[in-house]
C-alpha cells in the first residue's frame, strides 16, 4: 500500500501541475484550433467544388467529425515528457532517482497521467458533442454503444503514446542534443497516428505498412471508434492489438533503458 | 535620393557582414545544423502532405486547377523560407534583450536599433529545404501552366514576392514589439505563428469575410497569394497595387510602434 501510496503522491503531483498551468492547456486548444480551422475550411472547399458525396471514404460530416476530433485528442495524447527526460540525461538529475525508492518509469507515468486527468473530462465532452453536432440522427443507443469502446480505448492510447515517447526519450541516453530527433519523430508519428488527416487518406499500402506499427492506435482507430467507421469486432480486435503494444513497448523499454544506464555518466551530479 | 541609395548601401553592407558572421558561427556547430535541417525536412513534410492530398483528388478548389495549387502552396513555401532565414530568430530573440537588459548594448550601435535588433542573426540551415522545395514546385506549376518565362511575369512575380517578405517583416515584428509593454509574448507569437500556417492552402479555400480581413486588416494572405494570383492572371489593379502600399503603410507603422515602445525600455537586469 505504501508502494501504491508513493505514487499517488506523483499522479497528484502532475494533476496539480496541470491545473496549474490550465490556461497553457486553453491556449493551447485555441491555438491548435487554427489548424483544425484551416482542415475544415479544406475539407469543406473540396466537397463543394467537387460534388462528391465521399472524399477518401468518409463523407462530409464523417470527415469534419474526425478533423475537430483528431485536433483535441492530439492536445490530449500529447507527451513533452521526454524533453524532461532528456534533460534529467544531460544534467545529470537522474542520479537522484538512482538512490531514491522510486521507479523512473512509475514516477514519470503517473505524473504524465496524472496531468492528464483534468483535461480528459473536457476532451471527452467536447469529442461527443461535436459527434451530436455534426451527426444529428445518432441514437442514444448507438451513442452509449460506441462510447463503450471509446472510452477504454481512449485511456489505451493515452498509456500507448506514453510508452512510444518514453521509448523515444530513451534516444537521449545516446545523443546529447536529442531535442532535434524528438522535434523531427514527433511529426512523423503524429501524420503516421492520423493526427493530421484520416490514415486513409494516404493509400492503402500506408495504411498497411503503419497497421503494423502502434501510432494507428493512437489516434486513429479510437476517433473512428467514435466516428461510427469500425464495426463492433474491429473495435475489440483494436483494443486488444492497444493492449498488445503497451506489454511490447514496456518491455521495449525496459530493455532499452537498462542499456541506455550503461552509457550514463552522471555529468553535473 | 542620394542619401537615400547611400544609406540603404550601408545598411546593405552591414547585413552583409551580418550574414558572414551568422555563417561562421553556424558552421562551428554543423551537427546542430544538419539537425535543424532535418527538423525543418520533416516540417516541410508536413506542408507537403496538404499539397499531395489535394492534388491526388484532381479536385478544382475554388476555380483553381490543382497545378494552380502548386503555384500557391510553391510561393508559401518559398516565403516562409526567406521569413525564417532573414528574420525569424531576430523577433524571437527580441523578448530576451529585453527582459535581459541585453538590448543596451544595441542601442549604442551607430546604426538604427530596429535594423539591428531585426537583422543580426541570418539561419543558413531552416530556410534551405524550404528554398529547394518552393523553387522546384513554383518552376513545376509555372510549367505545367504554360506561363511565359519572360521578363514581364519573372520581373513581376519577384517584385511581389518581395512585397510580400517585407509585409511579413512588418506584420510579424509587432507582436513582438509589444515585450516592451508586457515582457512575455509567447501567447500572441503562437497565435500569429498558428495564423501563418492559413496560407498553407490558397485563400481561395476560405469564406469572402475571412478573405478580406486576410487581405485589408490583417493582410497576411496578400503576402502569399498575390505572386501567384499574378502568374495566374487573377491579381486585379486594385489588388496590385494594394499589394505594393500595404508593406510601406505596414512598414511605417510597425516604426511608430517601434518607436514609441522603445521608450518603454527600462534596461532591465542591468
Amino acid at each position: 500500500m505504501r508502494v501504491f501510496g508513493k505514487y499517488w503522491r506523483c499522479f497528484q503531483m502532475g494533476m496539480q501541475n496541470a491545473i496549474e498551468y490550465r490556461a497553457d492547456f486553453l491556449i493551447g486548444l485555441v491555438s491548435g484550433s487554427f489548424a483544425v480551422l484551416l482542415q475544415v475550411f479544406l475539407w469543406t472547399a473540396m466537397f463543394e467544388s467537387g460534388d462528391r458525396q465521399t472524399l477518401y471514404g468518409y463523407s462530409y460530416q464523417q470527415m469534419i467529425a474526425y478533423v475537430i476530433i483528431a485536433g483535441i485528442v492530439s492536445r490530449l495524447v500529447a507527451t513533452g515528457f521526454e524533453y524532461e527526460v532528456a534533460g534529467d540525461i544531460k544534467s545529470g538529475g537522474l542520479s537522484k532517482f538512482i538512490v531514491q525508492p522510486i521507479h523512473y518509469l512509475y514516477f514519470r507515468m503517473f505524473c504524465f497521467f496524472g496531468s492528464k486527468a483534468p483535461q480528459s473530462l473536457f476532451i471527452f465532452i467536447v469529442a461527443i458533442a461535436t459527434v451530436l453536432l455534426v451527426d444529428g440522427s445518432l441514437h442514444a443507443e448507438e451513442l452509449l454503444r460506441r462510447l463503450a469502446f471509446f472510452v477504454p480505448a481512449m485511456l489505451l492510447a493515452l498509456a500507448l503514446n506514453f510508452f512510444i515517447f518514453y521509448c523515444v526519450s530513451i534516444l537521449a541516453f545516446w545523443l546529447t542534443e536529442a531535442w532535434a530527433a524528438f522535434i523531427g519523430l514527433n511529426l512523423l508519428i503524429n501524420i503516421c497516428s492520423g493526427g493530421v488527416f484520416p490514415l486513409d487518406v494516404f493509400g492503402a499500402t500506408f495504411m498497411k505498412i503503419v497497421s503494423f506499427s502502434p501510432f494507428p492506435y493512437t489516434i486513429f482507430f479510437p476517433i473512428n471508434i467514435l466516428n461510427g467507421k469500425i464495426s463492433a469486432d474491429a473495435m475489440l480486435q483494436g483494443c486488444m492489438l492497444q493492449l498488445l503494444w503497451i506489454v511490447v513497448l514496456m518491455g521495449c523499454s525496459g530493455l532499452w533503458w537498462k542499456q541506455g544506464m550503461k552509457k550514463y555518466i552522471a555529468v553535473g551530479g | 535620393m542620394g542619401q537615400l541609395v547611400a544609406g540603404i548601401r550601408y545598411h546593405m553592407k552591414i547585413w552583409a557582414l551580418f550574414a558572414k558572421y551568422s555563417l561562421m558561427s553556424q558552421m562551428e556547430y554543423r551537427s546542430n545544423f544538419l539537425l535543424t535541417l532535418a527538423v525543418e525536412s520533416c516540417f516541410l513534410l508536413s506542408k507537403l502532405i496538404y499539397a499531395a492530398v489535394v492534388y491526388k483528388t484532381g479536385i478544382q478548389l475554388g476555380g483553381l486547377s490543382p497545378d494552380a495549387m502548386f503555384l500557391y502552396i510553391g510561393v508559401f513555401i518559398l516565403i516562409t523560407a526567406f521569413y525564417t532565414g532573414l528574420f525569424m530568430n531576430n523577433f524571437y530573440r527580441l523578448p530576451d534583450y529585453v527582459r535581459e537588459g541585453t538590448l543596451d548594448l544595441l542601442i549604442t550601435k551607430p546604426v538604427s536599433t530596429l535594423f539591428m535588433v531585426s537583422t543580426r542573426h541570418v539561419d543558413f540551415a531552416i530556410p534551405v529545404p524550404n528554398m529547394i522545395a518552393g523553387g522546384i514546385i513554383i518552376a513545376i506549376g509555372w510549367r505545367r501552366l504554360s506561363i511565359p518565362f519572360d521578363f514581364v511575369h519573372v520581373a513581376g512575380f519577384a517584385g511581389l514576392l518581395l512585397c510580400g517578405v517585407f509585409l511579413a517583416y512588418s506584420l510579424y515584428l509587432f507582436p513582438q514589439i509589444l515585450t516592451f509593454w508586457t515582457v512575455r509574448t509567447s501567447a500572441v507569437v503562437e497565435f500569429a505563428d498558428k495564423a501563418w500556417d492559413f496560407n498553407t492552402m490558397p485563400m481561395a479555400i476560405y469564406r469572402r469575410w475571412m478573405q478580406r480581413i486576410g487581405t485589408s486588416l490583417f493582410p497576411i494572405f496578400l503576402i502569399f497569394n498575390v505572386p501567384a494570383m499574378f502568374l495566374w492572371n487573377q491579381l486585379t489593379w486594385k489588388m496590385a497595387l494594394w499589394s505594393i502600399a500595404a508593406p510601406l503603410l505596414f512598414m511605417g507603422l510597425v516604426r511608430i510602434f517601434w518607436n514609441v515602445s522603445i521608450k518603454r525600455y527600462s534596461s532591465a537586469g542591468g
